[in-house]
């Protein structure tokens, strides 16, 4: 949580292209500026800052937050003097974050947590668009356990390093020890143009640990509208007026550390006040300079984004004209191949494909040559894709409107703050409406991402709104509930023939695996070729060229259709790990030697949307002499089960899990010649209830032992007064993981 | 001098992992080197850097599979610099390439003042090459001190050139040239008066990347520059013509240190009150610094050879190792005790001192010469204890200082005995399970290990990821009246003892009994790919694992088969496991001890086998029968 939301003032300077050339007049200024700073952060006037209070005795905490505060400015700058470096151009937005922390290191994990700082003292924030320039000072005090206080002099401390044009800087702390209390500050200023965007603050009341004083102060000048949220019960702001615009206040004592990390939604689930800050009025958008609105309603908020949505799909209607042409030629080549259209049901679906092969998989003759894993891991940029489709569709006459989707790992429906928390999907509007996105390379049509499900969704429909026809109101239309998917839905079904080799040492394993609904997409990333799903992607299409006969379609000096066999071979030759990684994830232990794997189906389409995949192999280890008998690890045959830990079995908040979903097994076990089995009976078992299942049924059949078990997590979202419910069905299969069989000298 | 990382060996921890996959990827077989030639001149400087070396490099990528990119990176500090870059693709001078510098950044590293010059060169298609060439000088021959024939592609031609005036007397020693193609031709050029030495190196594999591996120095063919001085118009310059001109130009660094002693006798006097002993006092200084010093690695300009001031590190409360060498042995010398600085090369490094060269030592720790006995003391190695030593610096040799001379010793080698794990239970069976008294213990660097792993977790948690250690995250393994020994206290062995319920350990079908004894299966899966490993294996640090269970045969049940024993004598590891009936219990015993860390090649298939055969034995349960 630190990570993500406190020092966030130091990880936004990871990536910025601009260089800032830094003179001796620069650094004389930047440290009388950052004298100053210390000074004024110092000398705020917090109680909590003041003394050490006594701690309670026998805390087993890592560290104590023991006061933190964030402090933050916006103003005209116009009322500012002079703040430092290079802040004498004339801008118009000064903004300061400043973040204090005074926190008692109770270990030496905590010590290294805390020894060492890393920022840059200067950002320069120009864009193309944009201008402006960001400075970072950074205060230490060290309060040692008999009251003494020392402040470490930043300036003479620090290192700086080179990294590319920027310049970093590095800070141990020194004379840092465990049972110290370390106060520090992370102070930013920027001042930079108007149509600069202000960081969005997040005040997140909660950490791993405790906190006993957090408060937060806003100043910020009436040029600007504020916009916050109080989410999941945190307190509001007092607020007051004065003359230059209002202060925000807000204090809250005694935070327990977070309590624990399975199954979490934070936005959800931890009190935090979101806050956007944001220059001017700009009435379209729902922003007025001046005023302050609190928990803006979700119409507002649903509005705004509709409106966003609308506009940034201005910039898509000239820029899809290749696109369209595209997915038409491949309806042409459709036609010509199977000697009919394309039924109409199914146009729109083929041309969300036929989209997503030109998007994703199609290659071009100045492409990096990327045909291995890492194509499969690309992360699509869902909006443009779906704003290209759109106009796609629109170009081709099918009707399809926006859904403006929210995540379950967002905020909560009941507490949006801005456009951005909404994330897009297309429907189209037909009978049987279909929704798109573009979650990953492989996702299918009418797929709706599990991290959606069961929440409403406003539809946007922008048939009104573009070129040449004016920019009315957009209209939100209805909400929808999008469908909650059930665990028959999302499910690994394994049909295994088990048998025991010669030496009766290792176990042989035929497995059949079909993945569906959400069960798919780690291992389709993981598993499938290029290669392999262009082809048949290119097939289903009715796309007449293999990818090798288009590369050599291109004319001159043509060297790629080589280049690209050499690199299928290699993408091929590393397939073979993959597959040894997956059983090795899904036995929890390597296979001792992967006999043969092939892909029965890719599941790339909605009308065939399975992932299907066979492996042979054997493992070893399972199988243990006792005499002149053998004991088989049944219960292992399922893969490793989650073991929930003992500090995680008493939970006090709701479970986030990430879809309902169900792991069936039909395994079937040759008793070995001359053997006789013994224990089978011990194997059955059941729990249901309303949460989850887990049921193992053995039957004796042609001199096999069958064993058919179903595994279930029925619901997504367990509220915490059923947590001990699907703790039932975890310890059950975590129990069978430890059964075994008998296989006795007869 | 180069630093090594501090924890060299968290990768211990593959020892308690089973099935640990030695898989790295393929060598690249798309690009190739196809030819490389580097040539190293010295010339005359100025009178900051009398004799510098002037660095000329070409190297040209091929690729034959498919179009693809390399990335040129030569490294430089403030003891050299990159005059000039150029890149070619296809042939042609891409001027538009241009090199990116920047600071190198490591984890294990704070802050190093080595440099990076990037390019990123596109090789256009296959069957095409492209090539960059470089101008470097380096401005002091003391940094020029190796030169590697391989990279990390294969190299089909390396041709290295080190031209040396009559003027500077230079030593070159080849080293690892066994099992290369490397020829060697000597010129004289009259018209320059220098000898020229050219090395023709084909067919060089490709340096490959495994965990666990030797360091550089053990494997790959190089070249050794000693420079030892130079006869210039000005006079002569003295490099390093023999070990006592490195010493000496050591010391000379560490008197310029400054240390100051009332500070440091201040705080040695505060660490030690209330302690009349002597050994007493050395203990609680070792202890002390390796509580309080935080180790940072530093590595910057000459600042990378000489120690921080002493004053300093106590008030930083960090340091690296040389600061933490010369705070320990100012600290001790302020209590009378007559304690020195020492120059090392860890085991990393395949040189002593018999080569005068920078590139023998990359460590500093201190030593003390106490009732006729020397102690060496690394305060780097936070949780080791007083004359226990951490394999990294076992058996190396190490120049100690003893004013203008130096002395050569040696860090005692010490066996597996120093860290030995002991499990000793005392077990009966209840209902399912496995019930009964357990004593584990830990010392030198298996304590060093377990410690450092306690004391990077945090304090709410310890207890948590103690129980997670101890019980392998086996929920079964249920663990109660959870003892432990002073973790603050690493001079003694570390001890914990609990109460054990080990649930489903014993499983019966029909009249019978089945029950496993070993918990723990050190060493189990734990084979290495023949095929894909190419270097010999190096284990983090020499192991004696111990186990002694008794277990009471129960009432009513008589023994029917007991696993076989195992006896496996090598000259680098011993296994032993055993199984015995006495006095109605079972005995079980198991003794595995990795004698030498260092496992060659050549011992691959054998140690393969013999993890097969433990593992055999791994998987045998007892079996009681009803009477």
């Amino acid at each position: 949580m630190k990570a993500k939301f406190l020092l966030y003032t130091l990880a936004v300077f990871l990536w910025q292209p601009y260089a800032f050339a830094q003179k001796a007049k620069d650094i004389r200024e930047y440290k009388e500026r950052a004298d100053a700073v210390r000074q004024e952060v110092w000398n705020w006037d917090i109680p909590a800052f003041k003394k050490v209070p006594v701690l309670p005795a026998g805390d087993k905490s890592s560290a104590i937050v023991i006061a933190r505060h964030a402090d933050v400015k916006a103003s005209n700058s116009r009322k500012i003097k002079y703040i430092g470096i290079g802040f004498k151009v004339q801008k118009d937005i000064f903004y300061s974050n400043t973040t204090r922390e005074m926190v008692k290191l109770n270990d030496k994990a905590a010590l290294d947590e805390y020894s060492q700082f890393s920022f840059k003292k200067f950002r320069s924030l120009n864009s193309y668009f944009h201008s402006g320039l960001a400075t970072t000072i950074v205060g230490v005090r060290i309060i040692k356990p008999d009251g003494t206080m020392k402040e470490v002099n930043v300036d003479e401390e620090l290192v700086n390093e080179e990294d590319g044009k920027q310049q970093k800087s590095k800070l141990a702390i020194p004379d840092l020890q465990v049972g110290d209390v370390i106060d520090y500050f992370v102070r930013v200023e920027e001042l930079k143009d108007i149509n600069s965007p202000i960081d969005a603050q997040t005040f997140v009341l909660g950490d791993d640990k405790p906190i006993m004083q957090y408060s937060v102060h806003c100043e910020i000048s009436d040029k600007y509208f504020v916009r916050y949220r109080t989410a999941n019960g945190a307190p509001d702001f007092k607020v007051k007026r004065d003359d230059d615009g209002a202060v925000f206040d807000l204090l809250v004592k005694n935070i327990p550390s977070l309590p624990v990390d399975l199954w979490m939604s934070p936005y959800r689930q931890i009190p935090m006040v979101r806050m956007d800050i944001l220059f001017g009025t700009r009435l379209e958008e729902g922003q007025k300079a001046g005023e302050i609105r609190h928990n803006p309603a979700p119409s507002e908020v649903k509005n705004v984004a509709a409106k966003k949505l609308a506009a940034e799909s201005q910039q898509f209607w000239l820029a899809s004209g290749g696109l369209k042409h595209g997915v038409k030629d491949l309806m042409k080549e459709y036609k010509s191949e199977n000697g009919r259209k394309i039924p109409e049901d199914s146009i729109a679906a083929y041309i969300y494909y036929a989209f997503r092969f030109l998007a994703f998989y199609k290659v071009g003759d100045n492409d990096k040559i990327m045909v291995g894993h890492e194509r499969n891991y690309v992360v699509p940029d869902n909006r443009k894709f779906l704003q290209f489709l759109h106009e796609v569709f629109r170009g081709l006459d099918i009707r399809a409107e926006f859904v403006l989707v929210t995540s379950r790992y967002g905020p909560g429906q009941q507490e949006l703050l801005n456009a951005d928390d909404y994330e897009y999907m297309l429907r189209t509007q037909s009978d049987k409406p279909l929704f798109m996105s573009a979650d990953g390379i492989f996702t299918n049509c009418n797929y709706v991402p599990a991290a959606y499900e069961g929440q409403n969704a406003p539809i946007v429909d922008l048939k009104n709104y573009g070129p040449f026809k004016g920019k009315k109101d957009v209209p939100v239309g209805v909400e929808v509930k999008l469908k909650e998917t059930t665990a028959d839905e999302n499910a690994q079904v394994e049909q295994m023939k088990v048998s025991l080799n010669e030496d009766m040492q290792l176990v042989n394993i035929s497995r059949h695996t079909t993945l569906k609904g959400s069960m798919r997409l780690g291992e389709q990333k993981r598993l499938l070729l290029f290669e392999d799903y262009y082809e048949e992607e290119r097939r289903t299409l009715g796309a007449h060229k293999s990818i090798l006969e288009q590369l050599s379609s291109t004319k001159g000096r043509n060297t790629l259709p080589d280049e690209y066999k050499n690199a299928f071979a290699k993408a091929r030759g590393e397939q073979k790990d993959y597959f040894n990684e997956e059983i090795k994830d899904q036995f929890d232990v390597a296979p001792k030697e992967l006999q043969s794997f092939s892909i029965e189906k890719m599941g790339l389409h909605d009308t065939d949307p399975d992932f299907v995949y066979n492996t042979k192999f054997t493992l070893d280890g399972l199988v243990k002499r006792a005499g002149n008998n053998y004991i088989l690890e049944a219960g292992k045959l399922i893969g490793g089960q989650l073991n929930v830990k003992p500090e995680q079995r008493d939970r006090k908040v709701d479970a986030y899990q990430p879809f309902a979903r169900s792991f069936e097994y039909d395994i079937e076990v040759a008793i070995p010649q001359g053997y006789s089995l013994e224990g089978a009976d011990k194997l059955n078992r059941q729990v249901d209830n309303e949460c989850g299942s887990f049921a193992v049924k053995t039957v004796m059949e042609s001199g096999k032992l069958k064993l058919h078990i179903r595994k279930a997590y029925k619901n997504s979202f367990v509220p915490v007064a059923k947590w001990s419910n699907l703790l039932q069905v975890i310890d059950a299969a975590a129990d069978f993981g430890n059964q075994k069989i008998l296989f006795k000298k007869s | 001098m180069t630093r090594n990382p501090r924890y060299l060996y968290l990768l211990i921890a593959l020892l308690y992992t089973a099935h640990m996959s030695y898989a790295f990827s393929e060598e690249d077989k798309n690009v190739t080197i196809t030819n490389q030639k580097e040539r190293y001149a010295f010339e005359a400087g100025d009178k900051e850097n009398p004799v510098i070396i002037r660095q000329y490099s070409t190297t040209t990528w091929r690729c034959s599979q498919f179009r693809t990119a390399i990335s040129f990176v030569e490294f430089y500090d403030s003891r050299s610099k990159i005059d000039e870059v150029r890149a070619f693709v296809d042939g042609k001078r891409a001027k538009a390439i241009k090199p990116v510098f920047r600071d190198y950044t490591v984890d294990d590293i704070f802050y190093s003042d080595a440099k990076m010059c990037i390019m990123e060169v596109p090789l256009e298609r296959n069957n095409t090459e492209s090539s960059v060439e470089l101008e470097k000088t380096i401005l002091d021959p003391r940094y020029f001190s190796a030169i590697y024939f391989s990279n990390s592609y294969a190299t089909a031609l390396k041709v290295i050139e080190v031209a040396i005036p009559r003027w500077m007397k230079a030593e070159i020693r080849e080293m690892n040239f066994d099992h290369f193609q490397i020829k060697k031709e000597v010129a004289y050029d009259a018209r320059r008066d220098e000898d020229v030495y050219r090395y023709t190196a084909v067919q060089l594999p490709a340096r490959v990347n495994e965990k666990n591996a030797p360091g550089p120095s053990y494997v790959y063919p190089h070249l050794l520059v000693l420079s030892k001085y130079a006869d210039l118009k000005t006079g002569r310059v003295n490099y390093f013509n023999q070990t006592a001109d490195l010493y000496a130009w050591y010391h000379s660094l560490v008197k310029e240190i400054g240390d100051d002693e009332a500070v440091v006798k201040s705080k040695a006097l505060d660490i030690t009150k209330g302690i009349s002993s002597d050994t007493g006092k050395i203990n609680a200084v070792y202890h002390w610094v390796q509580d309080n010093i935080r180790y940072i690695a530093f590595e910057d300009g000459i600042a990378g050879f000489k120690p921080e001031k002493a004053q300093h590190v106590l008030q930083h409360k960090y340091g690296d190792c040389k600061g933490m060498a010369n705070l320990t042995r100012r600290l001790l010398q302020s209590l009378g005790f007559d304690a020195r600085l020492c120059w090392i090369g860890t085991d990393h490094i395949a040189y002593d001192y018999s080569i005068p060269s920078l590139a023998v030592d990359n460590h500093m720790i201190c030593a003390l010469n106490y009732k006729g006995k020397r102690y060496f003391l690394d305060a780097t190695e936070t949780y080791i204890g007083l004359d226990q030593y951490a394999q990294r610096i076992q058996g190396r040799q190490v120049m100690i200082e003893d004013g203008d001379t130096y002395i050569l010793d040696q860090v005692p080698k010490r066996t597996w005995q120093q860290n030995t794990t002991l499990e000793k239970r005392i077990l009966h069976i209840d209902g399912g399970a496995l019930a009964g008294k357990v004593q584990q213990q830990w010392d030198g660097e298996s304590k060093e290990f377990l410690l450092s792993q306690v004391h990077g977790i945090k304090k709410e948690n310890l207890e948590n990821a103690l129980m997670k250690y101890l019980t392998e995250d086996n929920s079964k393994y249920q663990i109660n009246h959870l003892k432990t020994s002073d973790i603050q206290n690493w001079d003694q062995q570390m001890d914990i003892q609990y109460e054990l319920l080990h649930k489903e350990a014993v499983t019966g079908f029909g009249d019978d009994l089945y029950a496993e004894l070993d918990f723990r299966k050190e060493l189990s899966g734990y084979t290495i790919d023949t095929a894909k490993r190419v270097q010999d294996m190096l284990f983090p640090f020499k192991q004696h694992v111990v186990c002694e269970t008794s277990l009471d045969i129960p009432e009513g049940y008589k023994v029917g088969d007991l696993p076989g024993d195992l006896k496996i004598e090598r000259g680098g590891y011993s296994f032993n496991i055993s199984y015995k009936l006495a006095g109605g219990k079972i005995i079980y015993h198991k003794e595995l001890i990795i004698k030498n860390n260092w496992l060659p090649r050549t011992g691959f298939c054998e140690w393969n086998a013999d993890i097969k055969a433990l593992d055999k034995i791994y998987l045998q349960q007892i079996t009681f029968s009803k009477k």
